[in-house]
């Protein structure tokens, strides 16, 4: 799954662990989230988009590769 | 108010580390007096240390930290099969005679104490990892 927090977040000129601090979760965490190494779950998502003023549609977006089966 | 699968305070972490080491250092003494170390007294100070090391919240303890362990505890649980399966069957069993003998295999407290090793390790490799990557 494609992400633009990296754009949002530099756009609301706002560091990574200002993001994690607001959102409650380890900058780790965002960092992952970022280089779309882990996907976040649906809670986590919204809570993003809205410390970031945006839809949840506008920060993250599906790949060619995630309608693939998971399993 | 939502409950987490892994139910210790950070701080039993450090009841883990001291459980450890007190129980190496007895080992250690029993070692210097009977020339031997019993491997389940290793693998249940193993066990007790890492039980609490491994299951404890972290200090931000969120869904990408409980989704690492959980993969981690997947990948341990496989491993540990596997190599019990193995080192059972080429190393305590290789003579077995099915008339004769009665199976023999490592104990449970070696079996949680190997699956908590690698499970602790994976979660703690993946973790640095995560961390390691460029920030900002």
């Amino acid at each position: 799954m494609k992400n633009t927090i990296k754009l949002e977040r530099a756009r609301n000129d706002m560091t990574q662990a200002e993001l994690a601090e607001k959102v409650k979760v380890a900058r780790q965490t965002i960092i992952a989230i970022e280089a779309g190494r882990f996907v976040p779950s649906t809670m986590l998502a919204f809570k993003i988009a809205k410390v970031l003023n945006c839809k949840v549609d506008e920060i993250f977006g599906l790949e060619e590769g995630d309608w693939e089966p998971t399993i | 108010m939502k409950s987490s699968s892994f139910p210790y305070s950070y701080w039993l972490k450090a009841l883990g580390v001291l459980i450890f080491i007190l129980k190496m250092i007895s080992l250690f003494l029993q070692y210097r007096e009977k020339g031997a170390i019993d491997p389940n007294q290793l693998a249940l100070g193993i066990c007790w240390g890492l039980f609490f090391i491994f299951f404890s919240k972290e200090k931000v303890d969120d869904e990408m930290t409980h989704a690492l362990k959980f993969r981690a505890l997947a990948t341990a649980v496989i491993i540990s099969f596997f190599s019990t399966l193995f080192y059972n069957y080429y190393f305590l069993n290789w003579q077995y005679n099915q008339r004769r003998d009665l199976v023999l295999s490592i104990s449970a407290y070696q079996f949680l104490a190997l699956t908590l090793i690698i499970a602790t390790t994976i979660y703690y490799y993946r973790r640095h990892q995560s961390s390691n990557s460029k920030t900002e």
